[in-house]
């Protein structure tokens, strides 16, 4: 087992894909332990055969036609009108925008190029710090993964054995926690910089109603999605699919942005997502056989136990590993590789794994704003035109919230599990 | 917008299996969506959905992501931990990139060849709802692989762009690779 496990760092450290590493690294025990190989074959297939996995092209999809069929600009200037009013104002309607967006893709990079290619030019128009701006999308885009729906979500809970219901709802409460804790970001560096922020539009009810009535569409795609799942009327892949349906209808012919000629290229970009995601999926369904069948879940426990028996070390050891990881590895890579190996552990000291599950969610989407591998700091940088590592610099202020609410929901459960407890009792 | 950034589409063989892969992937998953979204009406308008819309959903899905696996190797979009090669001098970094080449030919070869031997063992067993073979969706395993091997053979040891270039490319259209690192005012 200590080969196959340096042999897999080893090679993601050479730079080979993770799917890649997975594959021959099981591949190299499978044949050491004399165990026949056609169980690789089998262990691809299966791991794709899965009714909730199968969610996942939708939500891609869906996400790409909200990009693409004038609904981010509508959130905009729903945003606009709702807190344009305060100081630092453009900063607020990306955060705010942006955590619209985040209801409706459930993809950080999407959610960070659709705020950020709106909103950058006025800024730049206003001489905002444009490092601050671009490291505050960036934070925005990756409260994707947090508010429901969201990809990362429903990996977590297929992997996890969890409801993806009830993971979508637990993510709620800590993904509007971090979106005020970003727009208090947002308000200190206006307060701090003064007169560059202080342009700000007057509030007016009628343009936040006018705005609010023609983001409707918009608005309906969470509502038919989490709603529609919790509901129990579709499961997480139906609802998946009716939300690219609805997406489809509202991008064609309502707000008619989208175009038929861009189909194909939104249904080939759609494939080619899912399956850089879903091959990890399966090569990782290799992985887990082999960890569950060397007792390593066990193993971690018994060593973890020697170390502490206290259920709130063990958490913040866990916030600390994933911190890291997040750094160094995509977010849906690292829950399908830590998940398997900490559920068990996490059930052995009396832990919620829901709370856990949310835990982990909030740590790699924290991973998305920190370099070297920050996907939304990547994307938000590259549409600024500004060097990763100044924007990345600047994104300090709202990681800083980003953690507190971390920490908040890692010590204060009942802000995850409230709430679903609440609709799972209606 | 580009699947992929202008500068880096492969010519020749290359070019035309990655859109030949990526074509039969985007129209399986176009499949999947209208029969899931059959499924669907079926149940709450006519009262029932038939047996064979989910099995056929998964089948469609696995099929779609075996093959869209070589485009997907191509264009970076593999997850992958890139650090290492910016750090290397160019010597070493040649030797790495025949390395990474090396292991991912081996690995698309043995995948097809051991996944069409599994795919031939599974023959005589049939599916519930659709009542086919097994061995035909299996089969896109084998399929995929092949694919994504004949793509590393016309690709060779050439350095793939990064996770993060695909990214930047795909959510701005942006096809300077450099952009991000660049130190401007």
């Amino acid at each position: 087992m200590t080969i196959f496990i340096t042999l897999f760092f080893l090679m993601i450290i050479l730079g080979a894909p993770i799917v890649f590493a997975m594959g021959v690294s099981g591949v190299a025990y499978i044949t050491m332990e004399g165990i026949p190989i056609s169980i690789v074959s089998q262990r691809l297939f299966s791991g794709l055969d899965s009714f909730t996995i199968m969610a996942i092209p939708f939500f891609v999809f869906a996400g790409l036609i909200m990009e693409r069929g004038g609904i981010a600009r509508r959130m905009i200037d729903f945003a606009t009108a709702l807190v344009g009013w305060v100081r630092g104002s453009l900063l607020h309607v990306s955060v705010v925008a942006g955590t619209g967006l985040a209801a409706i893709s459930g993809s950080g990079s999407a959610d960070t190029a659709a705020t950020a290619s709106l909103m950058l030019p006025e800024m730049r128009n206003r001489r905002y710090d444009i490092d601050f701006a671009a490291g505050l999308m960036a934070a925005a885009g990756s409260l994707g993964p947090v508010i429901p729906p969201s990809i990362m979500m429903i990996v977590l809970a297929a992997v996890g054995g969890l409801s993806v219901g009830d993971v979508f709802i637990a993510g709620v409460v800590p993904g509007l926690l971090m979106a005020m804790g970003l727009l208090i970001a947002a308000y200190i560096h206006a307060r701090v910089h003064g007169g560059t922020y202080s342009q700000v539009s007057r509030f007016s009810f009628k343009q936040l109603a006018l705005t609010a009535f023609r983001a409707i569409p918009a608005f309906l795609m969470p509502i038919i999605i989490v709603g529609g799942i919790i509901g129990g009327v579709f499961t997480p892949t139906e609802a998946a699919s009716v939300a690219v349906a609805v997406g489809l209808i509202v991008g064609l012919f309502v707000y008619r942005e989208l175009k038929w000629k861009e189909l194909p290229t939104l249904v080939l970009r759609a494939a080619a997502i899912s399956a850089s995601v879903m091959m990890i999926i399966a090569a990782s369904s290799i992985f887990s056989w082999l960890i569950a069948r060397e007792n390593i879940p066990q193993q971690l426990v018994v060593f973890l136990q020697s170390i502490t028996d206290n259920p709130l070390i063990f958490l913040a050891l866990i916030n600390a590993t994933l911190l890291v990881v997040g750094m160094f590895l995509e977010s849906i890579a690292a829950i399908l590789i830590l998940v398997p190996v900490l559920m068990p552990v996490v059930e052995s000291y009396g832990l919620d794994p829901l709370h856990v599950g949310v835990i982990i969610i909030i740590n790699l989407s924290v991973g998305m704003v920190t370099p070297p591998y920050g996907i939304t700091l990547f994307v938000a940088s590259s549409i600024a035109e500004r060097p990763v590592i100044k924007v990345a610099s600047k994104a300090m202020l709202p990681l800083a919230f980003m953690i507190a609410v971390l920490l908040i929901a890692t010590y204060v459960p009942s802000l995850v599990t409230t709430l679903p407890e609440l609709v799972r009792n209606q | 917008m580009p699947l992929i950034p202008s500068h880096l589409i492969p010519t020749g063989l290359i070019h035309h299996i990655r859109r030949l892969s990526i074509g039969l992937a985007g129209a399986l998953l176009a499949i999947d969506l209208t029969a899931m979204l059959y499924g669907v009406f079926m149940r709450y308008i006519a009262g029932g959905a038939p047996i064979w819309t989910d099995e056929l959903a998964r089948f469609l899905i696995i099929g779609c992501v075996m093959l869209a696996m070589g485009t997907v190797w191509v264009e970076g979009r593999h997850m992958r931990v890139a650090l290492i090669e910016r750090l290397l001098p160019q010597s070493l970094l040649t030797l790495l990139l025949w390395y990474q080449w090396l292991l991912t030919l081996v690995l698309a070869v043995g995948g097809a060849w051991f996944s069409y031997h599994y795919a031939q063992s599974v023959a005589m067993f049939t599916s519930q709802g659709l009542g086919i073979s097994r061995s035909i969706p299996v089969m896109s395993v084998p399929i995929g692989f092949s694919l994504l091997a004949l793509m590393v053979i016309c690709h060779g040891p050439r350095a793939l762009p990064t996770l993060e270039e695909s990214a930047v490319e795909a959510n701005t259209g942006s096809t300077d690779r450099n952009v991000a690192e660049d130190d401007r005012p």
